[in-house]
């Protein structure tokens, strides 16, 4: 398969989808720097990989899961939101995410 | 010189005071940190109480453990409680850890002094530390040449001779290239031994934490300290490691095996002469070397692609946390997606925003079969080329990097030249073996400025402890390295 065209419309949709933030300036760059990349990269695309199993871990069982049960962490919620200057009484502070109610009134509970 | 084993035998004995030691450390890092910015933040008293603590014990009568009194300095990825954890990135600006790695706590357990947080390039990715967003550190051999990286705080603190061990982290050669450019040994031990717990995620099926030392021996005695089952990384292999500090330092009937694919023309000639030298070393110290036909690792060549497409993949989710609201500095938009938007794309730097959109395309629909799964079946053909070798070799050994430390902004116009600083070391860390780097010599940077040279070990998945033998072996056989115009004596030194 040849190297894909990455032309604006791909980088913009990737950058939406990585929830990053670029300007017109940094996409065409993202594009130019991307298409370089994957210009170096294409090579790989030649390689005979068929019937090879992917490898996802460097080791096929890779450790075991722990049981989930809760452990004890102190003071959660202050130790917590002490990390992020925009808390307030008790939670985190984010924009609004729903229009505001008819006549005004701000959502409540959630 | 005083090792970290010297140190910690003398503080022990109670002939060797850690406050000393402490202070000792503090003021050369105040020296020389201005020259070199290896670190990011040196909280004094902190280290001074812990300092204290640990001459206490010894007061008591009690013995504070194998790594007593010994100044530690860790990478600004690892969390150490309240103290800084910015992984280089102002997106982390300001952030303190609320917990402790596995890492940390089991260096505190041994008497263990931490020293300061070292530089490295934003969240690992790098190989110059050129990517920091606190600006780069300088390799203490030479000034106007970068340390290498990403681990390049830790390896400029070992080499100016500020501590004898510090903590790095690798997912493509972060700890050995560096090591290798500073001229110190750096250890990256196999995938999964030791604990990932408390290390800010990069690329999650590669990342590993290990140490940087002025000996090897001191590295042997770090690894067995931080490594070990930890059931809070469930990627942590069971039960109990072997001890590279017991296992003796020998190279005698050893099988060592160079592969003509790390000694080929990609490696710059002044670095082959140096490899080729401590090869020969190698054999005079009684391992049988063996050199390996070009062919047996036909696709290694493709390692920085494979490494690249997988690492980016894995980054771009372990990064999706990074939304400006729970942690860290804000840039608020109009709305919720804005305010990701924005924090995102203004607090991450450019090499870090490149391997999300290089990531997010290679898992994007339409693409993940021809990048992501395609470097994922790479990866196997890779490990396979690599474990038929040790079914006949017990080391591979080669030049860790191409060559040796690079002048700032050499490499760093085009992201490709930068990631082929990874040629070397990306092979091993895909197939999860363990390597190390150790000081070969020095070449002539061309103006008159001599630049360290590093020997890579690997070994098979699981003998740490026997790549940690070897390379204290070939230490002990090639005499006292080369140190930086900076090294000097550690407080305690016999000589």
């Amino acid at each position: 398969m040849a190297a894909p065209a990455i032309d604006s419309q791909l980088v913009q949709r990737v950058a939406e989808l990585a929830r990053l933030g670029l300007s017109q300036a940094e996409l065409s760059a993202a594009s130019t720097e991307l298409a370089g990349i994957l210009a170096h990269f294409k090579a790989l695309q030649a390689v005979d990989t068929e019937g090879v199993e992917p490898l996802v871990h460097a080791s096929d069982t890779p450790g075991s899961p722990v049981d989930d049960t809760p452990r004890d962490f102190p003071d959660p919620r202050g130790a917590l939101l002490s990390l992020t200057a925009n808390a307030r009484e008790g939670f985190f502070v984010v924009p609004r995410i729903l229009d505001a109610l008819e006549g005004g009134d701000a959502p409540t509970g959630g | 010189m005083a090792s970290a084993i010297e140190i910690a035998a003398g503080v022990r004995e109670g002939s060797l005071d850690p406050v000393a030691v402490t202070s000792e450390a503090l003021e050369r890092l105040a020296a020389h940190n201005p020259d070199i910015h290896a670190y990011l933040d040196a909280d004094q008293e902190r280290a001074l109480k812990r300092a204290r603590d640990v001459a206490e014990q010894v007061g008591r009568g009690e013995d504070p453990g194998r790594l007593a009194g010994v100044p530690i300095s860790i990478k600004d990825n690892i969390a150490e409680q309240g103290a800084t954890l910015t992984a280089g990135s102002r997106i982390l600006e300001g952030y303190r850890a609320p917990y402790t790695s596995h890492v940390v706590e089991r260096l505190l357990a041994e008497g263990a002094v931490p020293v300061g947080r070292t530089n490295l390039d934003e969240f690992a990715m790098g190989a110059s530390t050129e990517n920091s967003a606190w600006g780069p550190t300088r390799n203490p051999w030479d000034t106007t040449r970068v340390p290498g990286g990403s681990s390049g705080g830790s390896a400029a603190a070992v080499a100016a001779g500020i501590v004898p061990v510090a903590l790095g982290s690798e997912t493509g050669g972060s700890i050995r290239q560096p090591a290798a450019l500073c001229g110190v040994t750096g250890f990256k031990p196999t995938y999964g031994s030791v604990s990932r717990y408390g290390l800010v995620a990069f690329g999650s099926s590669l990342d590993v934490i290990g140490p940087l030392a002025a000996r090897s021996t001191d590295a042997a005695l770090v690894y067995d300290v931080i490594s070990g089952h930890d059931p809070r990384d469930s990627t942590c292999l069971p039960g109990s490691r072997d001890s590279a500090s017991d296992e003796p330092a020998r190279l005698d009937g050893v099988r060592v095996g160079v592969p003509a694919e790390f000694m080929d023309e990609s490696v710059d000639a002044g670095v082959r002469d140096r490899v080729e030298e401590a090869i020969e070393q190698l054999s005079a110290a009684g391992a049988s070397v063996s050199r390996i036909a070009a062919g047996r690792l036909a696709h290694m060549h493709h390692a920085i692609p494979v490494y690249y497409i997988i690492a980016s993949s894995e980054a771009c989710s372990n990064l999706a946390r990074f939304d400006g609201i729970r942690f860290g500095p804000r840039e608020t938009g109009d709305d919720l997606l804005k305010t990701y938007t924005r924090t995102r794309g203004e607090l991450f730097g450019a090499e870090v925003r490149r391997r999300i959109m290089l990531g997010t395309f290679a898992l994007s629909a339409g693409y993940l079969d021809a990048w992501y799964k395609k470097a994922l079946a790479v990866r196997r053909v890779i490990q396979d080329e690599l474990q038929s070798l040790f079914g006949e070799f017990d080391l591979l050994a080669g030049p860790t990097s191409p060559f040796p430390a690079f002048a700032f902004g050499e490499r760093s116009a085009d992201p490709y030249q930068m990631y082929i600083c990874d040629l070397l070391t990306a092979p091993v860390c895909l197939a999860g073996m363990p390597s190390i780097s150790v000081p070969c010599g020095v070449v002539d940077s061309g103006s008159g400025v001599s630049l360290p040279v590093g020997l890579q070990l690997s070994g098979r998945l699981g003998e740490d402890h026997r790549v940690l033998a070897a390379a204290s072996a070939f230490e002990a056989a090639r005499g006292e390295p080369e140190r930086s115009p900076l090294f000097a004596p550690m407080p305690g030194a016999d000589a």
